[in-house]
């Protein structure tokens, strides 16, 4: 009895042919399909693609240098000797003038030359007040007023 | 040494020039196979125009994927296992938006099927009355159990194979396999012959 079930099933699903396909519509069908063949159009997609990217990618860095070069700070680099910003003299000028008298001493640190560490004040509560004062390479001054226990920079380029 | 001709070349042979970029062998592959995939599709979304699609489609995807194919499998297994995940998936998203109009497509395209079927079913030889049932019972499967059935009792799948075709566990496509042909069964009771000696 299942054995006739299925032969029928079988028989039924084989005899049923789906509604036919004229060659008009296969050769529409191949059409769109040979439209899409990757090795035709995959590869120059591909190729744009780089392109694209390396051009964004080289005018990103030229506008970058473009740049750096343009929109320089019109002011020079403060001389040797010269104070710290004003607010930044403001803040600290109750304590202590910084010294920045002997920056040809101070050392090239990530980046930032001259740096130097100076010790502003005695301690308060174990900590010492430091001052770091540098210069970018490109002249501007950083100060960097901090609390700390004992500065770790040497002149050598090491820790202490 | 004679030449042999595109459409006498072997399916291996065929599968290599395509792989190298012959477009004339893509068009041998297309023309070999496309009747299967048709029929085999045509089965899962009951649409002729969703078939075409999906013939489309698969024959899309086998060229980009061609790279990935390897001779030590055969070659319209292959195409067949992506033509049916192609046919579930539209399946899954067509269904997913009538499931959302409170409405499963298989119901629609029986009610679709009997409304134009009445008028001419006088002048229809048995067989295409036998066919538009089948249709009908298959659109009351879900698309799953049409896949395992077609698979099964068309394409003569056996259950590792089917489970393997579609991803699935073969205890899992036993039971859809029951289930289809139980429907079946029930929906073409009235076409099958009476059993011998009753």
């Amino acid at each position: 009895m299942k054995g006739q079930d299925e032969k029928f099933l079988k028989e039924t699903f084989q005899n049923s042919a789906p509604p036919a396909v004229s060659p008009g519509e296969w050769e529409a069908v191949w059409s769109d399909v040979a439209a899409s063949h990757p090795r035709t159009r995959k590869p120059r997609l591909r190729l744009a693609g780089a392109l694209a990217f390396a051009a964004t990618f080289f005018f990103g860095v030229g506008f970058g240098l473009w740049a750096s070069v343009q929109f320089k700070p019109s002011s020079p680099p403060p001389s040797p000797g010269a104070s710290a910003p004003a607010a930044e003299s403001d803040r600290s000028s109750d304590e202590v003038q910084p010294t920045l008298a002997s920056q040809e001493d101070g050392m090239d640190l990530f980046g930032l030359k001259n740096v130097q560490i100076e010790t502003l004040g005695p301690s308060v509560m174990g900590l010492k007040r430091y001052r770091l004062t540098a210069q970018t390479p490109r002249g501007i001054p950083v100060v960097w007023n901090y609390y700390g226990g004992q500065p770790t920079l040497t002149s050598e380029g090491g820790r202490s | 040494m004679a030449i042999q001709p595109v459409s006498e070349a072997r399916e291996d042979q065929l599968v290599w020039f395509a792989q190298k970029g012959d477009p004339r062998a893509w068009r041998a592959l297309f023309e070999r196979d496309r009747e299967m995939i048709y029929r085999v599709a045509y089965r899962i979304v009951l649409n002729r125009e969703d078939a075409l699609d999906i013939v489309q489609e698969t024959f899309c995807k086998a060229f980009i994927n061609l790279h990935r194919y390897e001779g030590n499998e055969d070659w319209r297994p292959w195409l067949r296992t992506i033509a049916i995940r192609t046919a579930l998936s539209r399946t899954r998203s067509v269904s997913r938006i009538f499931r959302r109009l409170g409405r499963r497509i298989g119901e629609r395209e029986s009610e679709q099927l009997s409304a134009s079927g009445v008028p001419t079913a006088l002048e229809q030889i048995e067989a295409d009355r036998l066919s538009q049932s089948l249709h009908a019972a298959l659109g009351r499967l879900s698309p799953r159990q049409r896949a395992v059935a077609t698979l099964y009792f068309e394409e003569g799948l056996n259950g590792p194979q089917i489970a393997a075709t579609l991803g699935l566990r073969p205890g899992t496509v036993k039971i859809h396999l029951a289930r289809a042909r139980r429907r079946l069964q029930k929906e073409l009771r009235a076409f099958q012959p009476e059993p011998e000696g009753v």
